[in-house]
């Protein structure tokens, strides 16, 4: 009996976990791989871009060339308990340079004196203004003006959250492009300028235009706007700015250019308000609606046989505050991929369909695969390549190559974002800022990294438990310049 | 097992190889950017102080014909490209008789003859550099050593120093004949050039203007004269309105627009009426706010045009249910 045993745990048991080893092993080093041979790809498509761009343009110069052609644009601004704030930032949202434009402010049901501070500030009085458009939002309370400000139109609603309040300033909108701002990011002077052009060039065809968000935090703010640039005190903010480089520098970037950006940032984003009404405006019933309010207009403009572009200018022209605490940027990072999941389940069928074009055969499937794949067969790999190892399933190369794959390559990446931000922009003022970004870069890669990854995992198993909302989240002022 | 097999460690072996090649050049490249920007750093904390002072003396000695002990010692302290930078800087603050007094002071130390070796260096931003600096000295060796840098190999060489030139007093059709088919002309880069020229010699540009001349060159001019705001030039720009290329049609028009003019809304009409559908759209875009008084009628018939976008901007501008000969713009452009 004793023989039997000892023989199927030798010949049977063993035999088959170490098969089994082997094929999860090959499938972890073979999806790490082709994460890095996409990331590569990414780069040398940025660099691309990058260099062959139109160069940067100074402010009078797109003032001059477009002042007479602009499209008025209406900017829209969610608020929700932002009464410490949300005067500076309508101020600063009213100071952008641009020909034409209106900025709705949705008071989101706020919890403080978040409108009683606007009407003290803009002294607001109610206006005889009725929607012009049918999208499903909370109920409106009340639509205000300010005599001094024109252009200024705060519309008062019930709390929806964020996609109910955007809902509710598009119904109000009356330009043909609208501009979705976060209302506590601070917005360059001419941002406007620099994103509408494609607009201008391709009225026809342009539907969404994204631009790059930057961290904010350590520079100094004056006037509601970045006076200079400077680096975070906060290593988690610090980790942030090169995270943000490599996801607006090179990956939004080079999606851009190939034609599957599947994601305008819900910080800035200019859409054409037709096709946003024609595509039902935000969900709100996701927590990622900026995703899938993008994957929705592929998928419309597919379905309708449209020609359309989806763009991205890699001119910085948002800046936000990061999350400095573990707790708030764990909450944001499970949401992101809350919001990643629930738009992918729902879009799905899109996924390698020809008929959705790059949207469906590259933009899904690499959110499958980068976002929602990737960090948890990485995290698979850290726990079960050791015990493979232990087990004389794999030997040292292929832990040295998984390592490289995984760190080295992680390395490279990042400190490719920052050469790339070095020679095409230079917008970080010191050569010690980028030392100290050049250390980030590297050692992200060792405990970040990983946390993302398990962050990311909470997001799956919160999108399983079928978890709803926003949760907490916290403001904090801009620094004084 | 499939995992000791000798290709599949030649594999193994080759990904950690890369993944390490990868990180460590991309680490040299970022070293060597951080030493390049801390140099730039440790060059700028050095010469600034003795740049301004240097400044402060050239224009003490612009005002009071002296220049004050301090400054004369930082002005020594400087290597020559970098009092030739002090001088330019200086000169940019000044004009007429006090620019030509310090392009003497240059000469008398040898700036220009520096600057005339330096557009010879190997490296064309140093040649770009150089001639832009030479504008300065407006005599017949400097124009000549521009003059001959008009065939240098390098485009924004050639641009910067027609334009330099030009400033230094150069004959304009001399250097536009010699520059006119050159393919630096055709170049976004030319843009600075045309700018320059609009706004020094607006008329002689505006002669070169050519409605069968379906060149880059033309559309630039055309640009900068309405950047450099040449009124006086407005008839041929309005000539340019029947030029034969679709893109000089348009610029023609926005140029116009850009100059104001009481014939704006007659040009716009006329554009509406374009064989081509992109002018008819571009001068539809226009309407709201330069051609408000714009018959209903008129944009009943473009809103049955051939063309979708012609039919969809003219609907946008049709007014729904109000009475016939009042109409106003929708709100948005309205209060704009």
């Amino acid at each position: 009996m004793h023989d039997w045993l000892q023989f199927f745990w030798e010949h049977i048991v063993a035999a088959a976990l170490g098969d089994l080893g082997e094929v999860v092993a090959f499938t972890v080093i073979g999806i790490s791989m082709t994460q890095n041979l996409v990331y590569l790809v990414l780069l040398v498509v940025a660099f691309v871009v990058m260099a062959t761009r139109q160069s940067f343009r100074q402010s009078r110069a797109l003032w001059s060339g477009l002042v007479d052609l602009a499209p008025p644009i209406t900017v829209i601004a969610p608020a929700f308990d932002e009464e410490a704030t949300v005067v500076e930032n309508v101020r600063s949202l009213m100071a952008l340079k641009y020909p034409r434009f209106t900025v709705v402010l949705v008071n989101d049901g706020s919890n403080d004196g978040t409108l009683g501070a606007l009407e003290a500030a803009f002294g607001l009085v109610p206006a005889d203004r009725a929607p012009r458009s049918e999208l499903e939002h909370a109920p409106v309370r009340g639509v205000y003006t300010s005599p001094a400000l024109p252009n200024l139109l705060v519309v008062d609603k019930e709390n929806g959250g964020k996609a109910d309040a955007l809902n509710a300033g598009l119904t109000y909108a009356e330009s043909d492009l609208v501009c979705a701002v976060d209302v506590d990011c601070l917005l360059e002077a001419d941002a406007l300028l620099r994103v509408v052009q494609p607009f201008v060039e391709d009225p026809d065809h342009v539907v969404a235009m994204g631009g790059t968000v930057r961290v904010a935090n350590g520079c100094a703010v004056k006037g509601g706007r970045i006076k200079r640039i400077g680096l975070p005190g906060n290593l988690l903010a610090r980790l942030q700015t090169v995270e943000y480089l490599r996801a607006f520098m090179m990956a939004r970037v080079s999606w851009g250019r190939i034609g599957a950006l599947m994601i305008v940032s819900g910080a800035f984003g200019i859409f054409r308000r037709d096709v946003l009404i024609e595509v039902g405006g935000y969900d709100r019933h996701t927590v990622g609606e900026d995703l899938e309010v993008v994957v929705r207009i592929h998928r419309f403009m597919r379905d309708h046989d449209r020609r359309y572009r989806v763009e991205f200018v890699p001119d910085p022209v948002c800046w936000t505050q990061v999350p400095e605490e573990l707790g708030a940027l764990a909450r944001q990072r499970v949401r992101w991929q809350r919001g990643a999941i629930e738009s992918f389940v729902r879009h799905k069928d899109m996924m390698l369909k020809r008929r959705y074009g790059r949207a469906g055969m590259i933009g899904l499937a690499q959110i499958l695969f980068l976002d929602i794949l990737t960090p948890l067969v990485e995290l698979v790999g850290y726990v079960l390549l050791p015990v493979f190892f232990v087990l004389g399933v794999i030997n040292w190369d292929f832990i040295i190559a998984y390592l490289a794959l995984t760190f080295a390559f992680g390395i490279f990446i990042s400190v490719g974002s920052l050469i790339l931000e070095e020679v095409e922009l230079s917008r970080f003022p010191r050569a010690t800022d980028l030392a100290r970004l050049t250390l980030v870069a590297i050692f992200e890669n060792f405990g970040y990294r990983q946390l993302n990854n398990y962050w990311r995992l909470i997001g799956h198993l919160h999108h399983l438990r079928g978890k709803k909302g926003w949760g907490r989240q916290q403001r904090r002022a801009f620094a004084a310049g | 097992m499939i995992l000791s097999t000798g290709l599949l460690d030649r594999l193994l072996q080759a990904i950690w190889t890369t993944a390490l090649v990868l990180v460590v050049a991309g680490l040299i490249v970022m070293l060597a950017l951080i030493f390049r920007r801390r140099l730039q750093e440790w060059l700028e904390s050095r010469r600034a102080p003795l740049r301004n002072a240097a400044r402060a003396g050239l224009m003490s000695w612009l005002d009071r014909g002296f220049i004050p002990p301090k400054s004369l010692l930082a002005t020594m302290k400087l290597p020559a490209d970098e009092f030739a930078t002090t001088l330019d800087e200086t000169a940019q603050l000044v004009k007429g008789a006090a620019r030509e007094r310090l392009a003497e002071l240059g000469r008398e130390v040898g700036v220009d003859v520096h600057l005339r070796r330096r557009l010879r260096a190997r490296l064309a931003a140093t040649r770009i550099q150089a001639a832009r600096r030479l504008s300065l000295f407006a005599d017949d060796e400097n124009r000549s050593a521009l003059a001959a840098a008009l065939d240098d190999d390098v485009k924004s060489v050639r641009l910067v120093a027609a334009e330099a030139a030009l400033r230094a007093g150069a004959d304009f059709d001399g250097v536009l004949d010699q520059l006119w088919d050159d393919t630096a002309l055709a170049d976004r880069g030319a843009a600075r050039l045309f700018l320059a020229m609009a706004q020094g010699w607006p008329e002689a540009l505006a002669r070169r203007l050519d409605v069968h001349d379906p060149a880059m060159r033309q559309l630039l001019a055309l640009q900068a004269l309405a950047e450099a705001g040449a009124v006086a030039t407005w008839p041929r720009i309005r000539a340019m309105r029947k030029a034969t290329s679709v893109a000089l049609r348009e610029v023609a028009l926005l140029a116009l627009v850009r100059l104001d003019l009481p014939v704006l809304p007659g040009e716009i009409e006329d554009a509406l009426g374009d064989a081509e559908a992109r002018v008819r759209r571009l001068a539809l875009r226009l309407v709201p706010r330069h051609h408000p008084k714009i018959g209903r009628e008129r944009l009943e018939a473009l809103a049955a045009d051939e063309d979708t976008g012609v039919r969809r901007a003219a609907a946008a501008l049709l007014p729904s249910g109000e009475e016939a000969g009042s109409h106003t713009l929708p709100l948005e452009t309205a209060r704009a």
